[in-house]
């Protein structure tokens, strides 16, 4: 039993099957329930831990369906719908369902029906654990003796439906609507439509399901990584048939390992371009896995299940002798590799955008989002005229942030003849500025302020980029400088 | 035993070490060379750096990664344009936070023009060596750079791996680290790189083109040595030698033309003409 602290004191959150067969609920004063058995047994209420409790039985309950969606605080909601013959139909679908959460030292109560709605009134309020409903049932009939409180309607709303005496469905089933629709809003008869099957309803699906997907379930749990790898490249087969079928290439990949105590492992792999040919799928997850310190495997997956969530275009070839080709695509078998092994933001381009502002102009992305990765025709276009004598404007390399100097200028607009960069103090020989730049004038939020670059080279050849931050007077009273980059 | 009969034993095992050693000869791998463009250098190193094998350079004392980078960025850009074909560089997070990441204009202006050059960022030098490895192997990329922030676990091994990596997949690798290491190492050549001043542009003073002392330490083709180089956008120049050392206004020996020292205008200003030749 699990109590909240409320505005007026602990109250009782949720409480297990002896404590109900006491005579307690939840909302009842944690005092009140001690007044009346003082042997209680209590703890602090967590509802964190409880919704983190209820996504892993979601993300268990895959392996029935991929359609899943949170229903509640309290319950989970799996459409079966052409699902349940693979595992003998509904009711043994239940079953196995039911047992495997009370194997995980939980208890559960489940419900099939026609619409979501019904079957989640029927779970919570029928008092029966595992509950099969065929779809030819009538529904309304069904749903009639339960509590009013099964549609889950708003507490005022059900106060008000009580005080004027309607206790159970069935009690509005043969009301005129009209006048209920314009006492307690649309949304009780949209419920009760809901229920009934009268009116359609949407889930929210917790993942969106993938339009190819293979999976393979195992008579005896795996535990072995090459196993797994083995496995995997099995499964990659059959998806690269579908993929093939209809012309198309994974971008994404997405690995579901369903542990036998029912927790899930998802490994997911990009790729710079479609690809479909499981020795490349089975590698991209090879070096995945090699960067995972452990796949926690306890004792063993019983089931795997591989599908493909982003898909592309991806035409036949015929092979030619076209060496740039094979190469272009050796390099983005490369970057894949090494994007599965170490992270999608850790194998970059660099990127030369067209702005004044250092940080700005030269940006990092992904590698693996970038199309058409090198273009050897940029080679041909040297950036940097021989005849410009005074070496690059930019340094090759920059800091994350701009380092703090102590610096002396010999005018304040100057540049400065000395500075103390990490407690070494730099004798500036040659210097070259000032660039000024300043923030966009369209850019009034946070503007910093503007900044004096200059290039200097110290007496024994090192050359730092440096920048006086703030105009001297008009911005700020006395300007910090920055050494920003360093050219050598 | 006949005297033929034991050089053709010799030869067959010459040729089954020579297999072992991955198919190229005992002496140098077959890839060719990467010449600087300085006779006196390539002569040096036997035509230039040796493609599919590994290098090594270090900066000449803590804190001159600069030098460094400018120099592996050089290299790189000239390597690529000979091979058309990118450049990949590894940096271990502590060197990027030591010494700054990579900067895609400033690269660019080092003649590594944007998807030329790709970065790998990793945590651990057991990382970038790995990156170094598979990128050694594969045939698209023509060089590989990795700089390592922190030592080299069993730097002789790891260094033979990428060895033979590069000797594999024919690219050039260049191990970098900040601070000079005796540890040992497989390289072809090591490296020593350290900032030079530069000559100024013209009689105001002013920055000239970036220089840099490279010291050769360690040459398997031939004698060590050292030049003072001049690093252009993918070319090298030797530096003309220093005759005096930069006047500083602080010293008061020797004064410019002008009654006190002006910082240079920039030629980057937009819509600047190019200078007169």
């Amino acid at each position: 039993m699990s109590v909240a602290q409320d505005k007026a004191g602990l109250r009782l959150a949720a409480l297990n099957a002896p404590a109900a067969a006491l005579g307690l609920a939840p909302g009842l004063a944690l005092a009140d329930a001690r007044a009346r058995h003082p042997g209680l047994q209590v703890v602090a209420h967590e509802p964190q831990a409880d919704a983190r409790l209820l996504e892993g039985f979601v993300d268990a309950c895959e392996r029935y369906t991929p359609l899943l969606a949170l229903d509640g605080r309290d319950g989970l909601m799996l459409d079966i719908s052409g699902c349940a013959h693979l595992f003998g139909g509904e009711g043994p679908l239940l079953r196995d369902l039911l047992a495997r959460v009370a194997g995980s030292g939980h208890s559960a109560r489940a419900a099939t029906a026609a619409t979501p709605e019904a079957a989640a009134a029927l779970a919570r309020c029928s008092g029966r654990r595992g509950l099969v409903v065929p779809p030819e049932r009538d529904l309304a009939a069904l749903l009639a003796p339960l509590p009013l409180a099964a549609l889950r309607l708003e507490a005022t709303t059900l106060a008000a439906l009580e005080r004027l005496g309607f206790a159970c469905i069935g009690d509005l089933a043969d009301k005129p609507r009209a006048p209920l629709a314009a006492r307690f809003g649309v949304a009780l008869l949209d419920r009760l439509d809901a229920a009934t099957g009268r009116a359609r309803s949407a889930l929210h699906h917790r993942f969106p399901p993938p339009r190819f997907s293979v999976e393979k379930p195992l008579a005896e749990p795996i535990e072995r990584v090459e196993d797994v790898l083995g496995l995997t490249r099995h499964l990659a087969q059959p998806l690269a048939q579908a993929l093939e079928r209809h012309g198309l290439g994974a971008r994404r990949l997405d690995l579901a390992l369903f542990r036998v105590d029912g927790k899930v492992t998802r490994l997911a792999v990009g790729s710079g371009r479609p690809v479909r040919d499981p020795v490349l799928v089975a590698r991209l997850f090879a070096e995945k896995v090699a960067a995972l310190t452990s796949l926690d495997a306890g004792f063993g997956f019983d089931l795997l299940r591989l599908s493909a969530p982003l898909v592309e275009p991806l035409e036949a070839r015929q092979e030619g002798f076209d060496t740039r080709r094979a190469e272009s695509e050796a390099l983005d078998g490369l970057l894949d590799r090494l994007a599965a092994r170490f992270g999608t933001e850790r194998v970059l381009l660099p990127r030369v955008a067209d702005a004044h502002i250092p940080e700005e102009a030269g940006r990092l992305v992904p590698a693996q989002r970038a199309r058409a990765v090198f273009d050897p025709a940029h080679l041909d276009a040297p950036a940097l005229s021989a005849a410009d004598s005074a070496g690059p404007t930019r340094p090759p390399r920059l800091f994350a942030r701009p380092e703090p100097i102590e610096a002396v200028a010999e005018v304040p607009d100057g540049p400065p003849t000395r500075f103390r960069w990490r407690r070494v103090l730099h004798d500036v020989a040659a210097a070259e500025g000032p660039e000024r730049i300043a923030a966009p004038w369209w850019r009034e939020e946070g503007m910093s302020p503007t900044r004096d670059y200059f290039r200097v080279e110290t007496r024994d050849g090192r050359r730092f980029w440096l920048f006086r931050a703030g105009l001297f007077g008009t911005e700020v009273a006395h300007p910090a400088w920055y050494v920003h980059g360093l050219f050598g | 035993m006949p005297p033929s009969a034991g050089s053709a034993e010799l030869a067959g095992l010459r040729r089954r070490i020579a297999a072992l050693e991955g198919g190229s000869g005992p002496d140098g791998p077959s890839w060719g060379a990467l010449p600087f463009g300085i006779a006196d250098l390539d002569g040096t190193l036997g035509g230039g750096l040796a493609w599919g094998a590994l290098h090594a350079a270090t900066a000449a004392a803590p804190g001159q990664e600069g030098a460094l980078l400018a120099f592996a960025l050089a290299l790189a850009a000239r390597a690529a344009r000979l091979r058309r074909a990118p450049v990949l560089l590894v940096q271990q997070e502590l060197a990027g936070l030591e010494g700054g990441w990579l900067y895609g204009p400033g690269a660019q202006e080092a003649g590594l023009p944007e998807g030329a050059l790709i970065l790998v960022r990793v945590r651990r030098a057991e990382e970038a060596l790995l990156v170094m490895e598979e990128a050694l192997k594969c045939s698209a990329v023509c060089a590989v750079l990795g700089e390592v922030g922190t030592g080299v676990p069993d730097a002789l091994t790891a260094t033979r791996r990428l060895s033979l990596a590069a000797r594999a997949g024919g690219a050039l690798g260049l191990l970098l680290r900040p601070a000079p290491d005796p540890s040992p190492c497989a390289a072809v050549t090591r490296w020593s790189i350290a900032p030079q001043p530069s000559t100024p542009p013209d009689a105001f003073g002013g920055l000239g083109v970036g220089c840099v002392s490279a010291r050769l330490m360690r040459n398997r083709q031939g004698p060590p040595g050292a030049w003072r180089l001049r690093l252009g956008p993918g070319d090298f120049a030797l530096a003309p030698p220093r005759l005096m050392p930069r006047e500083d206004s602080h010293d008061g020996a020797r004064r410019p033309p002008l009654s006190q020292p002006l910082a240079r205008p920039p030629l980057d200003r937009p819509g600047r003409t190019a200078p007169a030749a």
